[in-house]
């Protein structure tokens, strides 16, 4: 199997009027779950985005195995790297089978139907994330969390050694959140491929993370084991958060209580 | 990859009998896919010998056949089924598939109903630019095709720029801005025909309305040729339809290559439209209203271009032989097909408004 690293160097990210990072050199560690952290507009998920070609880097670049993105045919890259987008569009009258059926699409042989190999990969995906009992219902009718987790089964269908996750929790209930960041580890440990996702919640970042990102305006704050990340100076710096560290009592990763925010002009406690 | 391969494949033995039960349904519904496209196949091809038998005189399928092809039949009969039917069948046939897969590729690109070519301004400017090469121009009636397909396409380029802010590209900006385009069209055109001498407008007003009646042999090859390519180019790029209607970010993903099919779909639809609409006018509601009934009879989670051009075909041919033959008057086949498209219409706005989009 050949082992496929990514790597930044001096990325330039943003939009045309808009810089986002001005200089950002990272190596994703391969076969771990890497997340990034930072506060709303630090410019994560457009890191993330451009990571996997959604947004064109400005400047600097993206290598997958010393190769830019650009190097890459479309179909080819998307062999390799998957990606579930925030928010994604729910067409109507799709049935999840179907659905996640699309993300063999980068293997499609010309004009051939769905092989073998498709239909293999497709339930496979749809049992990794248990929706085998709703592989018939329509998306649409379908609850937030159960169709974040068909999203994800299309991402999964598609096979790649690299997976993309951008806010994959979000809007969902505190039991899903755990539930499905427990299923992407897992896939990740089994199948022994790279994940890298953006999150919010630090608790369930450090407790899900082989490996953090912190940012801060645009660029890189600090990098490391959880451990190593979720300081209280960190918080601090990265989150502008004074909270108390401790070490989680079940799992053992370091755990958060946060105290107060420094907001000009109010006298925190 | 191999470590991969030998684990999946343990996985299948146990695993083949779920996934014959998760794609059970997926089966299925492909089977109606099929079954309905075959029936509206069906439905082209009886409508299409429909066209050629029925009329002011009834001819028999052998007598047609006998005059299609072994030159038999008396001089009114070939001239009846050779000069005005046929020249007809072939014109609403190419049209309602042009303006069938027009519709879908539009309404699934830029995933919203309403995004048909006759809704947006798409038909209408290139039928303005016709009327005024024809009225006021007095161009030949053989270069309207390609001044229809370059007003077509300029428009759409047009409308594009224009629905794009900040450099990103709002869907629903785009479709805001063509029902202006059309309403300046429409109000263009009536001023072309105000100015034109009288005796020019009648076959224009008629033509406008959308209508089979100017259907001639001569129009048939460049008509033909011109959707016949596009067709292919299309069918061979159908794949990529289902993966877009996951949104940008998914189709990305995928492999998709937006930045160039985008343009390729969008511009095969364009041409296709104004091709068409040079030929037979604007027939209303056409675009419109094909792919979402196409859709909801062979599934909705399927790749509809097929049964949509059909459908397309369906509605072309069949409103023209209700307003040729059904009713007390002759009506153009537009203001048949215009009659169907109108609830339509405000059903869809009623359903967007419940939405609260």
């Amino acid at each position: 199997m050949q082992e496929h690293v990514l790597r930044l160097e001096h990325l330039k990210t943003g939009y045309e009027k808009r810089i986002i990072s001005e200089d950002v050199t990272l190596a994703i560690p391969p076969h771990q779950v890497t997340v990034l952290i930072g506060s709303n507009g630090c410019g994560k998920s457009t890191l993330l985005k451009t990571m996997c070609r959604l947004n064109p880097a400005l400047g600097g670049e993206v290598l997958l195995n010393e190769k830019p993105l650009s190097a890459y045919p479309s179909k080819k890259l998307a062999r390799i790297i998957g990606m579930l987008p925030q928010s994604p569009e729910v067409p109507e009258g799709i049935s999840v089978t179907d659905l996640v059926s699309r993300g063999r699409f980068p293997y499609r042989q010309f004009l051939k139907p769905l092989s073998e190999e498709d239909r293999r990969a497709v339930s496979e995906a749809i049992e990794e994330m248990h929706i085998e009992d709703l592989a018939d219902r329509n998306v649409d009718e379908l609850s937030g969390g159960q169709r974040q987790r068909v999203w994800i089964a299309l991402a999964l269908a598609q096979e790649t050694d690299i997976l993309f996750l951008d806010e994959p929790t979000t809007y969902l209930d505190v039991a899903y959140q755990v539930e499905i960041l427990e299923i992407v580890r897992q896939i990740c440990r089994k199948k022994g491929i790279t994940v890298v996702m953006v999150l919010h919640d630090i608790n369930l970042s450090a407790r899900y993370a082989d490996y953090m990102v912190a940012m801060k305006k645009g660029s890189i704050q600090a990098q490391g084991t959880p451990e190593q990340i979720i300081t209280e100076q960190n918080l601090r710096e990265v989150f502008g958060l004074s909270a108390k560290v401790m070490t989680d009592p079940v799992f053992q990763t370091p755990m958060i209580i946060p105290l107060g925010v420094d907001i000009p002009g109010s006298a925190s406690s | 990859m191999n470590n991969i391969k030998d684990k999946t494949l343990q996985g299948t033995q146990t695993g083949s009998k779920t996934t014959e039960r998760i794609f059970r349904g997926s089966k299925k519904r492909r089977a109606r896919w099929k079954l309905v496209s075959f029936f509206l196949a069906l439905a082209v091809v009886v409508l299409c010998l429909l066209t050629l038998t029925v009329g002011n005189t009834f001819y028999s399928l052998p007598e047609v056949f006998r005059v299609l092809t072994a030159g038999g039949g008396t001089d009114a009969m070939r001239f009846t089924i050779l000069t005005l039917r046929l020249p007809r069948m072939i014109c609403g046939l190419l049209a309602g598939l042009s303006f069938g897969v027009a519709g879908y590729l539009f309404q699934t690109i830029l995933r919203n109903p309403l995004a048909s070519p006759d809704i947006i301004g798409i038909s209408s400017a290139t039928s303005t630019a016709a009327v005024f090469c024809l009225l006021i121009l007095n161009l030949p009636n053989s270069v309207v095709p390609a001044i229809a397909v370059l007003t077509g396409l300029l428009v759409t380029l047009l409308i594009y720029l224009l629905s794009v802010t900040n450099g990103a590209f709002s869907q629903s900006r785009m479709i805001l801005i063509g029902i202006g385009v059309q309403a300046i069209a429409n109000a263009f055109t009536n001023y072309l025909l105000s100015r034109a001498a009288e005796y020019d407008t009648a076959a224009t007003l008629q033509w406008l309305s959308g209508s089979l009646s100017g259907s001639t042999m001569e129009k048939v090859p460049v008509f033909a040729v011109c959707s016949g390519v596009l067709f292919v180019v299309v069918a061979l790029l159908r794949h990529q339809l289902p993966v877009i209607l996951l949104g940008d970010a998914f189709a990305t993903g995928l492999g998709v290559n937006l930045r160039k099919m985008y343009p390729a779909l969008l511009a095969s639809g364009v041409i296709l439209t104004a091709t068409a609409t040079a030929i037979t006018g604007p027939i209303a509601s056409v675009a419109f209203l094909a792919g979402p009934i196409a859709s909801g009879i062979a599934g909705r989670g399927q790749n509809n271009l097929l049964p949509s051009g059909l459908m397309g075909a369906v509605l072309v041919l069949g409103a023209d032989l209700v307003g040729q033959n059904l009713l007390p008057a002759r009506y153009p086949v537009g203001v048949i097909t215009g009659l169907l498209g109108a609830p339509y219409l405000i059903l869809i706005l009623l359903r967007l408004g419940a939405k609260g989009r």
